[in-house]
Protein backbone atom coordinates (compact mmCIF):
# COMPACT_ATOMS: atom_id res chain seq x y z
CA UNK A 1 0.00 0.00 0.00
CA UNK A 2 1.76 3.37 -1.42
CA UNK A 3 0.67 6.24 -0.04
CA UNK A 4 1.78 9.66 -2.13
CA UNK A 5 2.01 13.19 -1.10
CA UNK A 6 1.75 16.69 -2.45
CA UNK A 7 4.24 18.00 -0.18
CA UNK A 8 7.07 16.73 2.06
CA UNK A 9 5.35 18.62 5.26
CA UNK A 10 2.54 16.11 4.43
CA UNK A 11 4.66 13.09 4.60
CA UNK A 12 6.39 13.92 7.29
CA UNK A 13 3.28 14.53 9.20
CA UNK A 14 2.32 11.67 8.24
CA UNK A 15 5.52 9.79 9.66
CA UNK A 16 5.25 11.29 12.98
CA UNK A 17 2.05 10.27 13.38
CA UNK A 18 2.07 6.87 12.41
CA UNK A 19 5.39 6.66 14.80
CA UNK A 20 3.10 8.06 17.54
CA UNK A 21 0.06 5.69 16.68
CA UNK A 22 2.68 2.73 16.58
CA UNK A 23 1.24 1.67 13.21
CA UNK A 24 3.35 -0.33 10.58
CA UNK A 25 4.81 1.31 7.31
CA UNK A 26 7.44 3.57 6.64
CA UNK A 27 9.09 6.36 4.43
CA UNK A 28 10.40 4.48 0.90
CA UNK A 29 11.46 6.80 -2.21
CA UNK A 30 8.34 7.53 -4.55
CA UNK A 31 8.37 4.27 -6.95
CA UNK A 32 8.77 5.57 -10.79
CA UNK A 33 4.97 4.41 -11.39
CA UNK A 34 3.66 7.34 -9.29
CA UNK A 35 4.07 11.30 -10.11
CA UNK A 36 3.57 13.29 -6.72
CA UNK A 37 4.63 16.70 -5.28
CA UNK A 38 6.66 14.71 -2.86
CA UNK A 39 9.85 12.18 -3.50
CA UNK A 40 9.01 10.54 -0.22
CA UNK A 41 6.00 8.27 -0.47
CA UNK A 42 4.46 5.71 2.77
CA UNK A 43 4.55 2.06 2.09
CA UNK A 44 2.35 -0.51 4.43
CA UNK A 45 1.40 -3.36 4.12
CA UNK A 46 -0.79 -4.26 1.73
CA UNK A 47 -4.14 -5.68 3.58
CA UNK A 48 -3.59 -2.48 5.43
CA UNK A 49 -6.05 -0.27 3.31
CA UNK A 50 -8.58 0.81 5.82
CA UNK A 51 -6.17 0.76 8.35
CA UNK A 52 -4.48 3.67 6.21
CA UNK A 53 -7.30 5.37 5.30
CA UNK A 54 -8.38 5.55 8.89
CA UNK A 55 -5.15 6.83 9.99
CA UNK A 56 -4.71 9.42 6.94
CA UNK A 57 -8.15 11.12 8.24
CA UNK A 58 -7.35 11.08 11.85
CA UNK A 59 -4.05 13.16 11.04
CA UNK A 60 -5.97 15.08 8.75
CA UNK A 61 -4.01 15.15 5.88
CA UNK A 62 -5.02 14.32 2.18
CA UNK A 63 -2.59 11.81 0.26
CA UNK A 64 -2.32 12.98 -3.19
CA UNK A 65 -2.57 9.02 -4.69
CA UNK A 66 -3.24 5.82 -1.83
CA UNK A 67 -2.81 2.77 -4.29
CA UNK A 68 -1.44 -0.57 -3.94
CA UNK A 69 1.67 -1.35 -5.91
CA UNK A 70 4.55 -4.29 -5.60
CA UNK A 71 7.60 -2.39 -4.28
CA UNK B 1 44.50 62.98 30.31
CA UNK B 2 46.31 60.75 27.34
CA UNK B 3 46.08 61.27 23.81
CA UNK B 4 45.69 57.66 21.33
CA UNK B 5 45.66 57.50 18.02
CA UNK B 6 42.51 55.51 16.36
CA UNK B 7 43.37 54.55 12.83
CA UNK B 8 39.55 54.24 10.90
CA UNK B 9 38.45 51.85 8.16
CA UNK B 10 35.26 51.47 5.99
CA UNK B 11 34.96 47.88 7.08
CA UNK B 12 36.31 44.92 9.96
CA UNK B 13 37.98 43.22 6.61
CA UNK B 14 39.93 46.60 6.21
CA UNK B 15 40.81 46.81 9.67
CA UNK B 16 41.82 43.39 10.48
CA UNK B 17 44.28 42.78 7.46
CA UNK B 18 46.02 46.08 8.66
CA UNK B 19 45.48 44.57 12.54
CA UNK B 20 47.55 41.25 11.19
CA UNK B 21 50.47 43.42 9.32
CA UNK B 22 50.94 45.56 12.47
CA UNK B 23 51.26 42.59 14.65
CA UNK B 24 53.74 40.79 12.39
CA UNK B 25 55.81 44.04 12.16
CA UNK B 26 55.82 44.10 15.93
CA UNK B 27 53.75 47.48 16.39
CA UNK B 28 51.70 47.34 19.21
CA UNK B 29 47.84 47.74 18.93
CA UNK B 30 44.77 46.55 19.26
CA UNK B 31 41.35 46.31 18.27
CA UNK B 32 38.81 49.18 20.05
CA UNK B 33 35.25 50.86 19.32
CA UNK B 34 35.89 53.68 16.99
CA UNK B 35 35.09 56.64 18.73
CA UNK B 36 31.87 58.51 17.73
CA UNK B 37 33.03 61.90 17.74
CA UNK B 38 36.22 60.70 15.19
CA UNK B 39 34.12 58.78 12.75
CA UNK B 40 31.38 61.12 11.41
CA UNK B 41 29.41 59.42 8.87
CA UNK B 42 31.60 56.37 8.93
CA UNK B 43 30.08 53.23 9.58
CA UNK B 44 32.27 50.90 10.54
CA UNK B 45 32.87 50.56 14.66
CA UNK B 46 35.97 48.80 14.66
CA UNK B 47 39.35 50.90 14.75
CA UNK B 48 42.90 50.18 15.76
CA UNK B 49 44.09 51.57 18.82
CA UNK B 50 48.14 52.81 18.16
CA UNK B 51 49.77 54.66 21.24
CA UNK B 52 51.70 57.98 20.74
CA UNK B 53 55.10 55.88 20.50
CA UNK B 54 54.05 53.73 17.88
CA UNK B 55 52.16 55.81 15.52
CA UNK B 56 55.06 56.91 13.00
CA UNK B 57 56.08 53.22 12.95
CA UNK B 58 52.15 51.95 12.18
CA UNK B 59 51.93 54.56 9.64
CA UNK B 60 55.58 53.14 7.98
CA UNK B 61 53.84 49.81 7.87
CA UNK B 62 50.32 50.86 6.27
CA UNK B 63 52.78 52.67 3.64
CA UNK B 64 55.07 49.78 2.97
CA UNK B 65 52.31 47.20 2.80
CA UNK B 66 50.17 49.49 0.68
CA UNK B 67 47.67 48.70 3.41
CA UNK B 68 44.09 50.24 2.79
CA UNK B 69 42.63 52.33 5.90
CA UNK B 70 39.94 55.58 6.04
CA UNK B 71 42.31 57.96 8.32
CA UNK B 72 44.22 58.50 11.42
CA UNK B 73 42.43 60.41 14.18
CA UNK B 74 44.38 61.82 17.45
CA UNK B 75 42.17 61.46 20.21
CA UNK B 76 42.07 62.95 23.88
CA UNK B 77 41.04 59.87 26.15
CA UNK B 78 40.04 61.25 29.28
CA UNK B 79 39.73 57.58 30.80
CA UNK B 80 42.84 56.31 32.43
CA UNK B 81 43.24 52.78 32.71
CA UNK B 82 42.64 50.54 35.91
CA UNK B 83 43.94 47.43 34.95
CA UNK B 84 44.14 46.69 38.75
CA UNK B 85 40.53 47.39 39.75
CA UNK B 86 37.80 44.55 40.04
CA UNK B 87 34.37 44.58 40.66
CA UNK C 1 34.01 38.09 30.73
CA UNK C 2 30.85 39.57 32.40
CA UNK C 3 28.41 39.34 29.16
CA UNK C 4 26.24 41.98 28.77
CA UNK C 5 25.54 42.00 24.92
CA UNK C 6 22.83 39.58 24.70
CA UNK C 7 20.80 41.81 22.65
CA UNK C 8 23.55 41.22 19.67
CA UNK C 9 23.99 37.89 20.45
CA UNK C 10 23.66 35.39 23.62
CA UNK C 11 26.72 33.91 24.44
CA UNK C 12 26.06 31.30 26.33
CA UNK C 13 23.72 28.08 24.65
CA UNK C 14 22.14 25.98 27.12
CA UNK C 15 23.93 22.79 27.03
CA UNK C 16 21.09 20.96 25.22
CA UNK C 17 21.80 22.77 22.38
CA UNK C 18 25.92 22.53 21.87
CA UNK C 19 24.79 18.54 22.56
CA UNK C 20 21.86 18.71 19.41
CA UNK C 21 24.64 20.63 17.06
CA UNK C 22 27.29 18.04 17.79
CA UNK C 23 25.31 14.98 17.28
CA UNK C 24 23.82 16.42 13.96
CA UNK C 25 26.96 17.36 12.85
CA UNK C 26 28.04 13.47 12.43
CA UNK C 27 24.05 11.86 11.75
CA UNK C 28 22.43 14.22 9.46
CA UNK C 29 22.13 13.70 5.83
CA UNK C 30 20.12 16.79 3.70
CA UNK C 31 16.74 17.09 3.86
CA UNK C 32 14.39 16.11 1.28
CA UNK C 33 17.07 14.65 -0.86
CA UNK C 34 16.45 11.16 0.08
CA UNK C 35 14.55 8.92 1.76
CA UNK C 36 17.31 7.00 3.60
CA UNK C 37 17.82 7.16 7.24
CA UNK C 38 20.40 10.26 7.02
CA UNK C 39 18.22 12.06 4.84
CA UNK C 40 14.80 11.09 6.34
CA UNK C 41 16.31 12.47 10.10
CA UNK C 42 17.28 15.47 8.82
CA UNK C 43 13.32 15.82 7.51
CA UNK C 44 12.41 14.60 10.85
CA UNK C 45 14.04 17.67 12.83
CA UNK C 46 13.05 20.00 10.40
CA UNK C 47 9.47 18.90 10.48
CA UNK C 48 9.01 18.62 14.14
CA UNK C 49 11.25 22.02 14.67
CA UNK C 50 8.77 23.68 12.48
CA UNK C 51 5.77 22.46 14.73
CA UNK C 52 7.57 23.45 17.72
CA UNK C 53 7.86 27.00 16.14
CA UNK C 54 4.35 26.93 14.99
CA UNK C 55 3.10 26.51 18.72
CA UNK C 56 5.24 28.82 20.34
CA UNK C 57 4.41 31.68 18.23
CA UNK C 58 0.54 30.70 17.68
CA UNK C 59 0.97 30.41 13.99
CA UNK C 60 -1.86 27.98 12.79
CA UNK C 61 -0.27 26.34 10.41
CA UNK C 62 3.57 24.84 10.44
CA UNK C 63 4.04 24.26 6.33
CA UNK C 64 3.59 28.11 7.01
CA UNK C 65 6.89 28.50 9.07
CA UNK C 66 9.58 29.20 7.11
CA UNK C 67 13.09 28.79 8.12
CA UNK C 68 15.91 31.45 6.98
CA UNK C 69 19.46 31.95 8.19
CA UNK C 70 18.21 35.37 10.60
CA UNK C 71 15.54 38.17 10.95
CA UNK C 72 17.24 39.93 8.28
CA UNK C 73 16.26 37.61 5.87
CA UNK C 74 13.68 36.84 6.91
CA UNK C 75 12.42 40.95 6.29
CA UNK C 76 13.80 41.00 3.09
CA UNK C 77 11.88 37.81 2.01
CA UNK C 78 8.47 39.21 3.49
CA UNK C 79 8.89 42.87 2.32
CA UNK C 80 10.53 42.48 -0.84
CA UNK C 81 7.74 39.58 -1.37
CA UNK C 82 4.59 41.76 -0.22
CA UNK C 83 5.47 45.00 -1.67
CA UNK C 84 4.26 46.44 -5.22
CA UNK C 85 5.00 49.94 -7.21
CA UNK C 86 2.20 52.18 -5.83
CA UNK C 87 1.66 50.60 -2.42
CA UNK C 88 2.09 52.80 0.84
CA UNK C 89 3.77 51.42 3.84
CA UNK C 90 4.05 52.51 7.93
CA UNK C 91 6.89 52.15 9.90
CA UNK C 92 8.57 53.89 12.77
CA UNK C 93 12.06 54.99 13.95
CA UNK C 94 12.68 52.43 16.50
CA UNK C 95 13.87 50.17 13.56
CA UNK C 96 16.83 48.44 13.37
CA UNK C 97 18.25 48.28 9.67
CA UNK C 98 17.35 45.50 8.58
CA UNK C 99 13.73 46.98 8.63
CA UNK C 100 15.02 50.08 7.29
CA UNK C 101 17.13 49.34 4.63
CA UNK C 102 14.40 47.04 2.90
CA UNK C 103 11.90 49.37 3.07
CA UNK C 104 14.56 52.68 1.75
CA UNK C 105 15.00 49.67 -1.35
CA UNK C 106 12.13 49.28 -1.90
CA UNK C 107 10.91 53.08 -1.61
CA UNK C 108 14.05 53.76 -3.76
CA UNK C 109 13.95 51.15 -6.40
CA UNK C 110 10.07 50.40 -6.09
CA UNK C 111 7.86 53.07 -5.96
CA UNK C 112 6.72 52.32 -2.75
CA UNK C 113 5.67 54.95 -0.34
CA UNK C 114 7.11 55.26 3.00
CA UNK C 115 5.42 56.72 6.34
CA UNK C 116 7.46 56.97 9.56
CA UNK C 117 5.66 57.20 13.02
CA UNK C 118 8.33 59.58 14.88
CA UNK C 119 8.91 58.76 18.74
CA UNK C 120 9.52 61.19 21.76
CA UNK C 121 13.10 61.80 23.74
CA UNK C 122 12.25 58.34 25.74
CA UNK C 123 11.21 56.40 22.69
CA UNK C 124 7.66 55.88 22.85
CA UNK C 125 5.06 56.12 20.21
CA UNK C 126 1.77 57.98 19.75
CA UNK C 127 -0.23 54.86 18.69
CA UNK C 128 -2.87 57.67 16.97
CA UNK C 129 -0.14 58.60 14.43
CA UNK C 130 -0.51 54.53 12.89
CA UNK C 131 -4.11 55.18 12.31
CA UNK C 132 -3.21 58.74 11.23
CA UNK C 133 -0.45 57.91 8.57
CA UNK C 134 -3.33 55.08 6.69
CA UNK C 135 -4.40 56.41 2.97
CA UNK C 136 -6.13 54.36 0.68
CA UNK C 137 -2.63 52.07 -0.75
CA UNK C 138 -1.34 51.76 2.55
CA UNK C 139 -0.59 47.88 1.59
CA UNK C 140 1.32 46.95 5.39
CA UNK C 141 2.71 48.06 8.62
CA UNK C 142 5.97 46.92 9.13
CA UNK C 143 7.15 47.37 12.73
CA UNK C 144 9.44 46.01 15.34
CA UNK C 145 8.45 44.02 18.90
CA UNK C 146 11.09 46.11 20.67
CA UNK C 147 13.42 48.70 19.96
CA UNK C 148 16.95 47.33 19.98
CA UNK C 149 18.23 50.39 21.84
CA UNK C 150 16.05 51.49 24.78
CA UNK C 151 14.09 48.17 24.76
CA UNK C 152 11.20 49.61 24.77
CA UNK C 153 8.02 47.33 23.67
CA UNK C 154 5.68 48.54 21.13
CA UNK C 155 2.02 47.14 22.00
CA UNK C 156 1.99 44.96 18.61
CA UNK C 157 -2.08 43.59 19.43
CA UNK C 158 -2.65 47.70 19.79
CA UNK C 159 -1.19 47.87 15.98
CA UNK C 160 -2.44 44.70 14.72
CA UNK C 161 -6.04 45.80 15.67
CA UNK C 162 -5.37 49.40 13.29
CA UNK C 163 -3.71 47.02 10.80
CA UNK C 164 -6.72 44.36 10.89
CA UNK C 165 -9.94 47.37 11.03
CA UNK C 166 -8.30 48.47 7.30
CA UNK C 167 -7.26 44.93 6.05
CA UNK C 168 -3.66 45.91 6.23
CA UNK C 169 -0.48 43.87 6.23
CA UNK C 170 1.55 43.66 9.59
CA UNK C 171 4.58 42.35 9.80
CA UNK C 172 6.54 42.17 13.10
CA UNK C 173 10.16 42.32 13.58
CA UNK C 174 10.42 39.93 16.90
CA UNK C 175 14.70 40.00 17.02
CA UNK C 176 15.00 41.25 20.55
CA UNK C 177 11.38 39.77 21.88
CA UNK C 178 11.36 36.10 20.52
CA UNK C 179 12.64 33.91 23.09
CA UNK C 180 11.63 36.76 25.93
CA UNK C 181 8.34 38.21 25.72
CA UNK C 182 5.49 35.91 25.15
CA UNK C 183 3.80 36.41 20.62
CA UNK C 184 0.58 35.27 19.80
CA UNK C 185 0.31 35.89 16.06
CA UNK C 186 -3.80 35.56 15.86
CA UNK C 187 -3.91 37.42 19.15
CA UNK C 188 -1.67 39.92 17.89
CA UNK C 189 -3.19 40.01 14.55
CA UNK C 190 0.75 39.24 12.82
CA UNK C 191 -0.18 38.54 9.45
CA UNK C 192 3.74 37.55 8.93
CA UNK C 193 6.30 37.32 12.18
CA UNK C 194 10.14 37.35 11.97
CA UNK C 195 12.42 36.24 14.14
CA UNK C 196 15.96 35.48 14.65
CA UNK C 197 17.24 31.91 16.55
CA UNK C 198 20.52 33.29 18.25
CA UNK C 199 19.17 35.81 20.38
CA UNK C 200 17.01 34.81 23.37
CA UNK C 201 15.43 32.15 21.78
CA UNK C 202 19.67 30.73 22.74
CA UNK C 203 19.43 28.84 19.23
CA UNK C 204 22.71 28.79 16.96
CA UNK C 205 23.57 31.72 15.05
CA UNK C 206 22.59 31.36 11.24
CA UNK C 207 19.24 30.45 12.35
CA UNK C 208 15.89 32.31 12.18
CA UNK C 209 12.59 32.62 10.18
CA UNK C 210 9.26 34.16 8.99
CA UNK C 211 5.78 32.41 10.38
CA UNK C 212 2.68 33.44 7.69
CA UNK C 213 -0.55 34.10 9.62
CA UNK C 214 -3.28 33.49 6.57
CA UNK C 215 -3.51 32.94 3.04
CA UNK C 216 -0.53 35.30 2.18
CA UNK C 217 1.37 35.81 -1.39
CA UNK C 218 4.93 36.50 -0.68
CA UNK C 219 7.18 36.36 -3.73
CA UNK C 220 10.18 34.13 -3.28
CA UNK C 221 13.59 36.09 -2.78
CA UNK C 222 15.84 33.25 -4.10
CA UNK C 223 14.74 30.27 -6.09
CA UNK C 224 16.59 26.99 -6.49
CA UNK C 225 16.83 23.62 -5.77
CA UNK C 226 14.29 22.30 -2.96
CA UNK C 227 14.73 18.33 -3.92
CA UNK C 228 11.01 18.16 -4.80
CA UNK C 229 9.20 18.46 -8.44
CA UNK C 230 13.07 18.68 -10.06
CA UNK C 231 11.92 19.10 -13.85
CA UNK C 232 9.38 22.24 -12.88
CA UNK C 233 11.74 25.30 -14.20
CA UNK C 234 9.36 27.97 -11.51
CA UNK C 235 10.07 27.16 -7.72
CA UNK C 236 6.85 25.76 -6.49
CA UNK C 237 4.16 27.52 -5.33
CA UNK C 238 3.05 25.56 -2.20
CA UNK C 239 4.75 26.99 1.46
CA UNK C 240 7.15 26.38 2.51
CA UNK C 241 8.95 25.13 -0.04
CA UNK C 242 8.36 28.65 -2.24
CA UNK C 243 10.65 30.34 0.30
CA UNK C 244 13.19 27.59 0.84
CA UNK C 245 15.67 26.91 -1.90
CA UNK C 246 18.94 25.62 -0.93
CA UNK C 247 20.18 23.42 1.75
CA UNK C 248 18.98 24.15 5.13
CA UNK C 249 21.24 24.93 7.77
CA UNK C 250 19.84 21.32 9.77
CA UNK C 251 22.68 21.32 12.22
CA UNK C 252 21.71 24.77 12.92
CA UNK C 253 18.16 23.46 13.50
CA UNK C 254 18.47 20.75 15.47
CA UNK C 255 20.32 23.28 17.88
CA UNK C 256 17.44 25.79 17.31
CA UNK C 257 15.01 22.50 18.25
CA UNK C 258 16.88 21.58 21.58
CA UNK C 259 17.04 25.41 22.41
CA UNK C 260 12.45 25.53 22.43
CA UNK C 261 12.66 22.69 23.95
CA UNK C 262 14.60 24.26 27.05
CA UNK C 263 12.40 27.32 27.06
CA UNK C 264 9.78 25.32 27.15
CA UNK C 265 11.04 23.14 30.19
CA UNK C 266 11.90 26.02 32.00
CA UNK C 267 9.51 28.29 31.14
CA UNK C 268 9.29 31.71 29.16
CA UNK C 269 7.87 33.87 32.13
CA UNK C 270 10.45 32.49 34.15
CA UNK C 271 13.15 33.31 31.93
CA UNK C 272 11.47 36.51 31.29
CA UNK C 273 11.37 37.38 35.03
CA UNK C 274 14.85 36.76 35.34
CA UNK C 275 16.38 39.04 32.46
CA UNK C 276 14.06 41.74 33.43
CA UNK C 277 14.84 41.49 37.23
CA UNK C 278 18.51 41.92 36.44
CA UNK C 279 18.18 44.93 34.56
CA UNK C 280 15.80 46.47 36.07
CA UNK C 281 18.43 46.17 39.00
CA UNK C 282 21.19 47.51 37.26
CA UNK C 283 19.15 50.91 36.30
CA UNK C 284 17.88 51.37 39.63
CA UNK C 285 21.39 51.19 40.74
CA UNK C 286 22.77 53.57 37.70
CA UNK C 287 20.49 55.91 37.20
CA UNK C 288 21.02 57.10 40.94
CA UNK C 289 24.80 58.83 39.73
CA UNK C 290 24.60 61.93 38.62
CA UNK C 291 26.67 61.69 35.59
CA UNK C 292 24.13 58.78 33.66
CA UNK C 293 21.77 59.32 31.44
CA UNK C 294 19.47 56.70 30.69
CA UNK C 295 17.18 56.19 27.93
CA UNK C 296 14.29 55.02 27.41
CA UNK C 297 10.67 54.42 29.33
CA UNK C 298 11.22 52.46 32.59
CA UNK C 299 7.83 53.47 33.64
CA UNK C 300 6.41 50.52 31.00
CA UNK C 301 4.57 47.85 32.24
CA UNK C 302 6.75 45.53 30.26
CA UNK C 303 9.93 45.77 28.02
CA UNK C 304 13.06 43.91 27.19
CA UNK C 305 16.11 43.23 29.93
CA UNK C 306 17.87 46.68 27.98
CA UNK C 307 19.40 49.65 29.82
CA UNK C 308 21.23 51.72 27.59
CA UNK C 309 23.07 55.17 28.46
CA UNK C 310 25.36 57.53 28.50
CA UNK C 311 27.69 58.90 30.69
CA UNK C 312 28.09 62.87 31.16
CA UNK C 313 29.86 63.85 27.12
CA UNK C 314 32.03 60.89 27.25
CA UNK C 315 31.90 59.26 23.73
CA UNK C 316 30.26 56.13 24.21
CA UNK C 317 33.27 53.86 22.23
CA UNK C 318 35.60 55.13 24.89
CA UNK C 319 33.34 54.15 27.58
CA UNK C 320 32.42 50.69 26.17
CA UNK C 321 36.10 49.98 25.35
CA UNK C 322 36.54 51.01 29.08
CA UNK C 323 34.21 48.90 30.23
CA UNK C 324 35.67 45.68 28.08
CA UNK C 325 39.50 46.09 28.71
CA UNK C 326 39.50 47.50 32.43
CA UNK C 327 36.75 45.30 33.62
CA UNK C 328 35.84 42.95 31.76
CA UNK C 329 32.27 43.65 30.54
CA UNK C 330 31.01 43.29 27.04
CA UNK C 331 28.89 45.82 26.10
CA UNK C 332 27.65 47.43 22.70
CA UNK C 333 28.42 50.85 22.10
CA UNK C 334 27.81 53.10 18.68
CA UNK C 335 25.00 53.10 16.80
CA UNK C 336 23.29 49.91 17.51
CA UNK C 337 22.00 49.48 13.10
CA UNK C 338 19.49 51.60 14.98
CA UNK C 339 20.35 55.33 13.11
CA UNK C 340 16.22 57.01 13.28
CA UNK C 341 16.35 55.73 17.02
CA UNK C 342 19.45 57.44 18.02
CA UNK C 343 18.49 60.53 15.81
CA UNK C 344 15.06 60.80 17.92
CA UNK C 345 17.06 60.54 20.85
CA UNK C 346 19.54 63.09 20.09
CA UNK C 347 22.55 60.69 20.42
CA UNK C 348 24.04 60.69 17.18
CA UNK C 349 27.32 62.33 17.71
CA UNK C 350 27.68 60.56 21.40
CA UNK C 351 26.47 57.24 20.41
CA UNK C 352 25.13 55.22 23.62
CA UNK C 353 26.50 52.01 25.43
CA UNK C 354 23.41 49.29 25.67
CA UNK C 355 23.74 46.89 28.62
CA UNK C 356 21.55 43.62 27.44
CA UNK C 357 20.82 41.03 30.10
CA UNK C 358 20.51 37.38 29.45
CA UNK C 359 19.17 34.50 31.33
CA UNK C 360 22.63 33.63 32.33
CA UNK C 361 23.56 36.58 33.88
CA UNK C 362 23.46 36.82 37.24
CA UNK C 363 22.89 39.67 40.05
CA UNK C 364 26.46 39.79 40.74
CA UNK C 365 27.06 40.36 36.90
CA UNK C 366 24.60 43.35 37.26
CA UNK C 367 26.44 44.97 40.16
CA UNK C 368 29.50 44.78 38.59
CA UNK C 369 28.60 46.55 35.64
CA UNK C 370 26.95 49.09 37.78
CA UNK C 371 29.94 49.32 39.93
CA UNK C 372 32.46 49.85 36.73
CA UNK C 373 29.70 52.34 35.28
CA UNK C 374 29.95 54.23 38.92
CA UNK C 375 33.87 54.38 38.76
CA UNK C 376 33.71 55.65 34.73
CA UNK C 377 31.25 58.14 36.20
CA UNK C 378 33.85 59.47 38.86
CA UNK C 379 36.28 60.87 36.45
CA UNK C 380 34.05 63.59 35.60
CA UNK C 381 33.30 64.84 39.29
Amino acid sequence: MIVAFSSTHDAMAFEDYCMRQGAEGRLIPLPKEISAGCGLAWSAPPADRVHVEELLRAAGITPQHLRELEV
Amino acid sequence: MNLKYYILFENYEQGLALHDKLDDAGVRNRIAPAPAAARGQLCCGMSLLVGPEEIERAKQVIQNENAVFHSIVPVENPLQPRRDRYC
Amino acid sequence: MIYLDNAATTMMKPPGVVSAVTEALTSLGNASRGAHEGALESNRVIYRTRKKLASFFGCPKSEQVIYTNNSTEALNIAISGTLREGDHVITTVLEHNSVLRPLYRASEGRGVALSIVPADKKGCVDYEDFARLIRPETKAIVCTHASNLTGNLLDIRRIGEIARAKGLLMIVDASQTAGSVPIDMVRSGISILCFTGHKSLMGPQGTGGLLINGDIEIEPFKVGGTGVQSYLTAQPREYPTRLEAGTLNGHGIAGLSAALDFIEETGLEKIHAHELGLAMQFYEAVSAIPEVRVYGDFSASDRCPIVTLNIGELDSALVSDELSYSYGIAVRAGAHCAPLMHKALGTEKQGAVRFSFGYFNTAADADAAASAVRQIAEVLL
